[in-house]
């Protein structure tokens, strides 16, 4: 369970500060996986960065039962000098993981061969994703943040992250970000739609998908 | 609803105060080995060149020195002496240049949400101190091998004034840090700064042979502190007319806080990019 308190966030943009969250207040039950939906910028990233707490909200409070991945995304979240073999021990870890089983888990899911053993730098997007969604994937996490994933790596990958997914449901849940209504009708059961410094949650995604298609067809 | 805890199963950062930090440590632990490896791993050179950078200056001053007809102001060796300014100052000249920019450079780093600022700083100045350790270390048994006389006097106040160097360096670097990820040119400006500090603080001289307005105004340079007191505790019968330590602690704790501090007020406002 997520539940957000009073957040409050800001950036600054040139001489201004545009307020992406102004006093959201939320919660993401246990048990469901939600869908972010949202325009170009509307602020479903940084809500996925305050979730994980990789980003401070100005005010408000962030309260997790559970742990929480850090958000799963195409954004690099490796040391790119430096082997997949090694971003993996080295997030091993860090969350207290059992080294050895971590990158055993990793080789078998990533499937990248001798690339394990190449600097990430070296990577393809699609392996880099693969990697980063393979570690993820070792760290039984009760909820996993996801943002816009499933648009890389090829066909063959994504069918086998869907099937972890689908066999994680019971135990763990999804907090997906994308733009992608197929993807988020798949993966979700409930939606949310972020925008104009609020947060407004569905009990059912259809709805969420029909609010954000009516905000898409106004503007 | 609480957290399952199963076997093999990660630790968050838990509430309690020992659990915190136990992870703690556990994530400088790993950020100290990841750095390890990134310096002296990857490039081959890596820890070779620690070393041979430190002793290319000493030979060279050495050289020049001779050349010159000076003899050492301490000590029986003029390699001896540098080395006793350089090394010290090396120590505080590299947590500067490598704490300043680790927070603005590493944000990937900064994607864990178990990793925090003060971690990633921890590390790098853990790593930095030990590595300069081993290198002073390194130093003493190659003068020795040449059979160049170091008759250290105080071996456990040798081990204090690099304690308060490391201490200095530290704070400089923590809040060097802070204002870099507001202010990338700052970055430059440690350079600068400690291109004056290298000239100022008595690595090639003794504050004894100078006139003494020069004396009263590079005792304001707390580094030139730390390399007395490193003398001081290397040379027998050395004492320094200058020397004040808690002077030098000051600033090193000052510095330390005011990084701190500025991390805590603001860590909202670091943004991702």
């Amino acid at each position: 369970m997520i539940r957000l308190e009073g957040l409050h966030k800001s950036y600054a943009v040139g001489e201004q500060r545009k307020v992406v969250f102004d006093e959201v207040s939320a919660e993401l039950p246990r048990g469901r996986s939600v869908g972010l939906l949202g325009v170009n910028g509307a602020g479903k990233s940084t809500l996925l960065r305050l979730i994980a707490g990789t980003e401070l909200p100005d005010k408000g409070n962030v309260v997790r039962n559970g742990r929480v991945s850090w958000p799963l995304g195409f954004s690099g979240s490796f040391h790119g000098s430096t082997t997949g073999r090694s971003n993996v021990r080295f997030i091993a870890r860090i969350y207290g993981k059992d080294v050895d089983d971590t990158v055993a888990f990793v080789e078998d899911f990533a499937e990248l061969g001798p690339y394990l053993d190449m600097p990430v730098k070296t990577y393809s997007s699609g392996m880099r994703s693969r990697l980063a969604f393979a570690v993820s994937m070792s760290m039984e996490f009760d909820t996993y943040l996801v943002d816009e994933i499933t648009a890389v790596g090829d066909a063959r990958f994504q069918a086998r992250c869907s099937q972890v997914f689908r066999e994680r449901r019971g135990a763990a849940d999804l907090i997906m970000a994308s733009h992608n209504i197929t993807t988020i009708r798949e993966y979700c059961d409930m939606g949310a739609l972020v925008g104009s410094g609020g947060l407004t949650v569905f009990d059912r995604v259809d709805d969420a998908i029909k609010s954000y298609e009516e905000r898409l067809k106004a503007s | 609803m609480t957290a399952q805890m199963t076997i093999g199963a990660i630790r968050p950062r838990g509430p309690g105060l020992a659990q915190g930090a136990a992870t703690q440590a556990r994530v400088i632990g790993a950020l100290v080995l990841r750095e390890t490896q990134t310096r002296f791993g990857t490039a081959k050179l890596g820890f070779l060149w620690a070393i041979i950078e430190p002793f290319c200056h000493i030979l060279a001053f050495s050289q020049v020195a001779k050349m010159i007809h000076h003899s050492a102001p301490l000590g029986s060796s003029v390699e001896v002496f540098f080395a006793t300014g350089i090394v010290p100052f090396f120590l505080f000249r590299d947590l500067a240049f490598h704490l300043s920019p680790s927070l603005s450079a590493n944000r990937s780093l900064l994607y864990f949400p178990l990793v925090k600022n003060m971690d990633v700083l921890a590390a790098r100045a853990l790593l930095e101190i030990a590595t300069w350790a081993v290198v002073a270390v390194l130093a003493a048994a190659t003068f020795a091998c040449f059979g160049l006389e170091l008759g250290i006097s105080d071996p456990l106040n040798l081990m204090l004034a690099w304690g308060a160097m490391g201490l200095l360096g530290t704070g400089f670097g923590v809040t060097s840090a802070i204002i870099t990820m507001f202010a990338h040119s700052w970055d430059r400006l440690v350079h600068m700064f400690v291109r004056i500090l290298y000239v100022t603080s008595g690595v090639y001289f003794l504050p004894n042979h100078l006139p003494e307005a020069a004396r009263d105004f590079i005792w304001w340079f707390p580094t030139f502190h730390g390399v007395e007191w490193f003398r001081e505790a290397f040379f027998p019968g050395y004492h320094s007319m200058s020397l004040n330590r808690p002077y030098l602690l000051a600033w090193g704790v000052g510095l330390l806080l005011v990084g701190m501090l500025g991390e805590r007020l603001l860590r909202k406002r670091m943004e991702h990019e």
